[in-house]
């Protein structure tokens, strides 16, 4: 929980107070498992004779029985264990132990529940409940404390692997004869089926179903070792090849080795029972006498170097390489991992016991105990391991083998074996041995001669304490432990020793003499990194700033001495950061060398990187902004650790902490080691991060924040925006009454009408007209236009009044300019005699012609003469199509005329009118070209002259059909000019006449002076363009200032009190 | 309205059809319906005439009685057609009159007054409005080159001058009369015709597009 390191010994972590080691399960008795799931009881005796192997339909359905029942060729008597454990009471079998407690179990069960349980089969004669095994024993089952408690009565650490059970009896997986039910043993606490089968119980249930053999075969080469070798003897027998010839079983008057816990029926020995050829390869010699069975192992694991077994011949994959003379041959293992060391002889072939050691290895099998070594408890100790000699250590701490092979070991294993020359036999697996390997934490698995390690492999750790004195049942060599180091010796041992602080320190010292290329890091944190551009960061303390460095501290803060920073870390730490002040970091706890594995120490005579400064930066590191100088934490600072701390805690840099808000490091609660937490699913438990140090606890954002970086048009900016809001807000909206809305007119338009006015009428007036000189301005002659007219009307009949038709097709609006040349044609007509009808398209023609007509008439001298002289036919509707139909059937168009009059055909001044054919002439008087063309297109009749008097603006657009070889129009006047020259031209000398020459002045002036106005303009126009090209090739004036950001904003009340903005003026053109 | 427009579109295309081949082609039938479409059409023209009058009038009366924008201009229309028109009515109601005296003085009465509205106010104020396009061409002459730099204006300006002068020349520059007979006239002339024949052009294709049915000025 607390991930602190804590002794082995420990079941309880004494920091946080949480379990180290699993709880075990309690007994099978205690828990209500089906009846089915109980072991059968195991037999009260294990039979002599070994039975044969049930029948393979049954085998099946018992092998799990029959491992129960201990009628395996591995498992060994009940009196084996006992003796066995006599000679090797230091190490026991684990499995065995497991065995035997099955077997106690089950003889309890068998008495209160004997009806549950299912009759044992024939082929499984025991039948005991495993998990009833289990349940029977302790909480802490023998098979997992005996040798542990054994060893520790002499005062030695516990091998926890001797506390797995019965010794002798526990084998995994392990096929029994089902004829031949284990006797219970003094340390059969193992279940039935965790025992190693007896070597008079070897079967193969399962397998092929012929009976196992009563020998096992022998364990391959690289299976074996001295820790396997510890196993009992089934472990310790050569395991024949799968293309060898089977290993011949044993007698079977002799004592079978256990069943191996946890085997199958076709793994089981082939010692104690037939085994089929095919299965040899699996089977194992017996295990040798005094040797327990190797619990977990099968036969073509076993080692070949095991006396008991015959050499099996491997694959050449798994032959050893040639072992030099003196060196063990090492099974299994590649040439790398043979070991330097020297081997022991080759492995005897089986004893007369003939106990086959199945599904063991080398390693496995030199866990058997040693004769020699007194018969250890059977604490729960693998038998298999309890059957490895003791492991002794050597001068430098290591572990040194027993001087065999290792099986399935490296050569620099094996090499770790004791240099003499190991004993004939096998040595049998010293819990004691191991437990002082585990002590020394040098297992020689894992130590080996530096010569042959790798660099990093070579150091072997300082023993965390001094090596504690053989014990008398240790054997004097030393024995390899595979699979086991330091501190898996001491693993379920309630040790009452001390147990040692980790020493940092010594870890550290050990570290900064370490040549370690990729340690160096570690050892160069205790001291300062003298090279200029190291390459790892360093270990050991920082340095001291200057002081000109340091700067204000933030509260709270406590002055943290310089540590050596690695130049990598260095160099992004920001100058200028004051770390004085900051609290001390708790250092680590100092570890003695002699703990530390050889592969921690750094090799002698290496010298540690140096430290670099914190000032110094490494090349082309990038530069930091500078802040608050601050001394870097000390040494002490990261490599002490608070007192009861094994490791060190995690140190940040001044530099780093002081980036962090003042006030939310307030909010940090306290870190105390032993606080403890009061709430949550982790209450009661200490040494916990409280979870509400920053997050829960509310603080105000830090004061200190980050300097900012604006720049120059930032700050304009900002500047700016201030004057304008300041500006919005100092200045009070200045409201002015709404003035009438005026009405804007252009000046020039005045001036040019004013002028116009003037030039227009004052000829006019008689004063200015006296002053006037005469032909200033010459009437004009009749136009070429107006002569044709002229000629047509001195052309009409005198016989017979001439008729003529003319169209008043104008508005009112140009009366001013027709007028007169009406008024002169109409004169001529009257004055020829000539009768006139009038007509018109407009509603307002009927009456202008009206006018007109009655005032030329009374020029004339026929005023009386309407309805004779002249008649008003008034308005034709429709425009294009009323002419059409007014030429087509002009009396069905016009009904009355212009007076009310009824028949207007009938009167006097339209006699004999029978048709359009009937005018002699027809005049259409119009200010648009328009009106005489559709006169034209719908009325005028082919040898019928049609003449057209128009206004001056009409007159380009109506002079085309005045040209051609039969034009339609005869003749064409325009204007004032064609009406004073039309006047000339009939010598009309009338008031009208008269008004029309008076009007000529004004007119021409009128004329003149419009040219003027036009010239002046263009003048005007053409300097002010000079003008402003002038401008524009002038250079520029720079600004002075930028512009204002908003002009002053005034507000008009409007009519209805709602204020406008009022906007500036934009400049005319 | 899918109806009505296409009840329209046949009606227009036959009547157009008749009348232009009745305008070409002198047959019976032809001769015959071509003058009653165009009495048709003439009668309908003067129905449209005074049905726009009663819509103008209804819209200024809606005008006034809401006091709208403008409903004093409104007023003033309706007042003055209400005047006229009375006055019209009032000639044709003296012969209703008892005695000719009477009669006579109404009916002059009738006329003379609508002869003063015309003459003293319709005539005027037409007029006036002519005349204030006068002084707008002129500054507008006066200020193109300002407003427009480039040549086609420079020559208008003196173009413009050209004729202002020898319409009404002073008395040494008569001849600017003779010349502008023998410049202006041809150049003028020419392009009266192009314009006149785009003009008949355009109307042609109206008319076709209107006889085909295409366009439908009637109607959606």
């Amino acid at each position: 929980m607390c991930s602190k390191l804590n002794p082995d010994t420990l079941d309880v972590c004494q920091f946080c107070g949480a379990r180290l080691r699993p709880l075990v399960l309690p007994p099978t008795s205690a828990l209500d498992l089906p009846s089915d799931w109980k072991k059968p009881a195991p037999p009260p005796a294990p039979a002599p004779e070994p039975e044969p192997k049930p029948a393979a339909g049954k085998e099946a359905d018992d092998w799990l029985g029959s491992l129960r029942s201990g009628t395996s060729s591995f498992e060994s008597t009940p009196e084996e264990p006992a003796a066995d454990s006599g000679a090797a009471p230091s190490v026991d079998d684990w499995l065995a132990k497991l065995r035997a407690q099955d077997e106690t179990q089950e003889a309890e069960e068998e008495a209160p529940q004997p009806a549950t349980e299912e009759p044992a089969p024939a082929q499984s004669p025991e039948g005991g409940d495993w998990l009833g095994s289990l349940r029977a024993s302790s909480a802490e089952p023998d098979w997992l404390s005996s040798p542990v408690e054994s060893e520790s009565q002499n005062g030695e650490d516990v091998n926890w692997l001797q506390s797995f059970g019965p010794t002798d009896e526990t084998l995994i997986g392990a096929v029994r004869a089902p004829t031949q039910p284990e006797p219970p043993a003094a340390d059969s606490e193992l279940p039935e089926w965790l025992r190693p089968p007896s070597s008079t119980d070897e079967t193969l249930v399962g397998a092929v179903g012929e009976p196992p053999a009563a020998e096992e075969p022998p364990l391959p080469s690289w299976l074996e070792s001295p820790v396997i070798k510890k196993a009992t003897g089934p472990f310790d027998k050569k395991i024949p090849t799968p293309i060898e010839a089977p290993v011949e079983p044993p007698p079977p008057a002799e004592p079978q080795p256990k069943a191996v816990l946890g085997m199958t029926d076709w793994l089981a020995s082939a010692e104690s029972q037939a085994t089929p050829e095919s299965l040899d390869w699996l089977t194992s010699p017996p295990p040798d006498e005094g040797q327990k069975p190797v619990v977990g192992a099968t036969d073509w694991l076993q080692s070949p170097e095991s006396e008991s077994l015959p050499r099996a011949e491997l694959p050449e994959w798994l032959k050893p390489p040639p072992s030099e003379e003196g060196q063990k041959p090492v099974v299994g293992v590649t040439s790398w991992l043979a070991s330097t060391e020297s081997a022991p002889p080759p492995p005897a072939p089986p004893d007369a016991e003939g106990k086959a050691v199945i599904g063991t290895t080398d390693w496995l099998a030199s866990f058997q105990p040693d004769s020699s070594t007194p018969p250890a408890k059977k604490t729960g100790a693998t038998g298999w391991l309890s059957s490895q000699p003791p492991v002794s250590t050597g001068s430098t701490g290591t572990l040194k083998p027993s001087g065999k092979s290792v099986l399935g070991a490296a050569d620099w294993l094996n090499s770790l074996a004791a240099s003499e020359p190991a004993p004939d036999a096998p040595p049998a697996f010293d819990a004691q041995d191991f437990d002082q390997a585990m002590k020394s934490g040098e297992p020689d698995w894992v130590i080996g001669n530096d010569e042959d390690l790798p660099d990093w492999m070579k150091q072997s750790p300082p023993p965390a304490e001094p090596t504690p004195p053989e014990t008398p049942s240790a054997s004097p060599s030393a024995r390899a432990v595979v699979g086991t180091t330091d501190w898996l010796k001491n693993f379920g041992k309630v040790s009452d020793e001390p147990t040692p602080a980790f020493d940092m320190a010594a870890v550290t010292g050990e570290l900064r003499e370490t040549d370690s290329s990729d340690l160096d890091w570690l050892a160069s944190l205790d001291k300062p990194i003298e090279a200029a551009a190291p390459t790892r960061p360093p270990i050991g303390p920082l340095p001291q700033p200057t002081a000109a460095e340091t700067g204000p501290l933030p509260p709270g803060g406590e002055g943290i001495e310089n540590a050596d920073l690695p130049p990598w870390l260095a160099a992004m730490r920001p100058t200028g950061l004051d770390i004085t002040g900051a609290a001390p970091l708790p250092e680590a706890p100092a570890i003695a060398s002699a703990d530390l594995p050889d592969w921690v120490k750094p090799p002698s005579g290496v010298s540690t990187a140096t430290s670099i400064s914190p000032d110094e930066t490494l090349p082309g590191a990038p530069s930091f902004p500078s802040a608050p100088s601050a001394p870097l934490p000390s040494a002490a600072a990261f490599t002490e650790a608070p007192a009861g701390e094994d490791i060190t805690q995690a140190v940040v840099p001044l530099w780093l902490r002081q980036m962090r808000p003042p006030d939310s490091q307030a909010a940090i609660l306290a870190l105390e080691p032993e606080r403890e937490e009061t709430a949550g699913p982790l209450a009661g438990m200490r040494g916990i991060l409280p979870a509400e140090s920053v997050i829960a606890v509310a603080g105000k954002p830090g004061s200190a924040v980050a300097q900012f970086l604006i720049s120059d048009a930032q700050e304009r900016r900002a500047e700016m925006l201030r004057a304008i809001i300041q500006e919005e807000t100092a200045e009070p909206a200045e409201i002015r009454p709404r003035k009438r809305a005026r009405i804007h007119y252009s000046f020039g338009r005045l001036i040019v009408a004013l002028m116009l006015i003037a030039v227009a009428i004052l000829p006019l007036l008689p004063p200015v007209a006296a002053y006037l000189p005469i032909g200033l301005f010459p009437f004009p002659e009749l136009s070429s236009g107006g002569r044709p007219l002229f000629q047509t009307i001195e052309a009409l009949p005198s016989d017979q009044p001439p008729l003529a038709l003319i169209a008043f097709e104008y508005e009112p609006a140009y009366t001013g300019e027709l007028n007169p040349i009406i008024e002169s044609v109409l004169a001529h007509l009257m004055k020829r005699g000539a009768r006139i009808a009038a007509v018109s398209t407009y509603p307002t023609g009927a009456l202008i012609a009206q006018n007109v007509m009655d005032r030329v008439a009374a020029e004339s001298g026929v005023a009386e003469g309407y309805g004779k002289s002249y008649i008003n036919l008034g308005y034709i509707p429709g425009g294009a199509t009323g002419l059409q139909h007014f030429a087509t059937a002009p009396t069905a168009t016009i009904l009355r005329d212009f007076s009310g009059g009824e028949k207007p055909f009938e009167r006097e001044a339209l006699t004999g009118f029978t048709g359009l054919e009937n005018f002699d002439l027809i005049i259409v008087v119009s200010a648009s070209h328009d009106d005489a063309q559709r006169w034209i297109g719908q009325v005028k009749r082919e040898g019928q002259p049609m003449s057209a008097i128009t206004s001056a603006a009409a007159e380009p657009l109506v002079a085309p059909f005045t040209g051609g070889d039969t034009p339609p129009i005869t003749g064409l006047v325009s204007g004032l000019a064609g009406a004073i020259g039309y006047d000339r031209a009939t010598g009309r000398a009338s008031e009208s006449a008269a008004q029309a020459a008076i009007r000529w002045n004004s007119f021409a002036i009128s004329l003149h002076a419009s040219a003027a106005i036009l010239v002046g303009g263009a003048l005007l126009s053409v300097f002010a363009l000079i003008g402003q090209r002038r401008t524009a090739a002038q250079p520029a004036a720079p600004l002075a200032s930028p512009a204002p950001v908003s002009p002053t904003v005034r507000r008009r009340a409007t009519k209805t009190g709602a204020a406008k903005i009022a906007r500036p003026k934009a400049r005319k053109k | 309205m899918k109806l009505r427009l296409s009840l329209a579109v046949p009606v227009a295309v036959v009547s157009g059809v008749v009348t232009l081949l009745a305008f070409f082609i002198r047959v019976e039938p032809l001769t015959t319906v071509f003058p009653v479409l165009l009495q048709w059409a003439a009668t309908l023209a003067a129905i449209a005439l005074l049905a726009g009058i009663v819509n103008l009038m209804s819209v200024h009366i809606r005008k006034v009685s809401a006091f709208s924008a403008g409903w004093a201009y409104s007023a003033v229309l309706v007042i003055a057609f209400v005047f006229v028109i009375f006055m019209w009515l009032l000639g044709y109601a003296a012969a209703f009159a008892p005695d000719e005296p009477t009669r006579a003085d109404v009916i002059k009465l009738s006329q003379e007054s609508l002869n003063v509205a015309f003459q003293f106010v319709q005539t005027p104020v037409e007029a006036s409005l002519s005349a204030l396009l006068v002084v707008v061409m002129v500054l507008a002459g006066a200020r193109l080159i300002r407003a427009r730099r480039h040549w086609s204006a420079v020559l208008f300006i003196l173009v413009s001058l050209f004729l202002l002068v020898s319409l009404a020349p002073l008395g040494p520059l008569s001849f600017a009369q003779g010349l502008r007979d023998l410049l202006i006239q041809p150049l003028a002339m020419g392009a009266a015709r192009g314009i006149l024949l785009g003009i008949a052009l355009g109307a042609v294709a109206t008319g076709l597009r209107v006889i085909i049915g295409v366009d439908h000025p009637y109607g959606d």
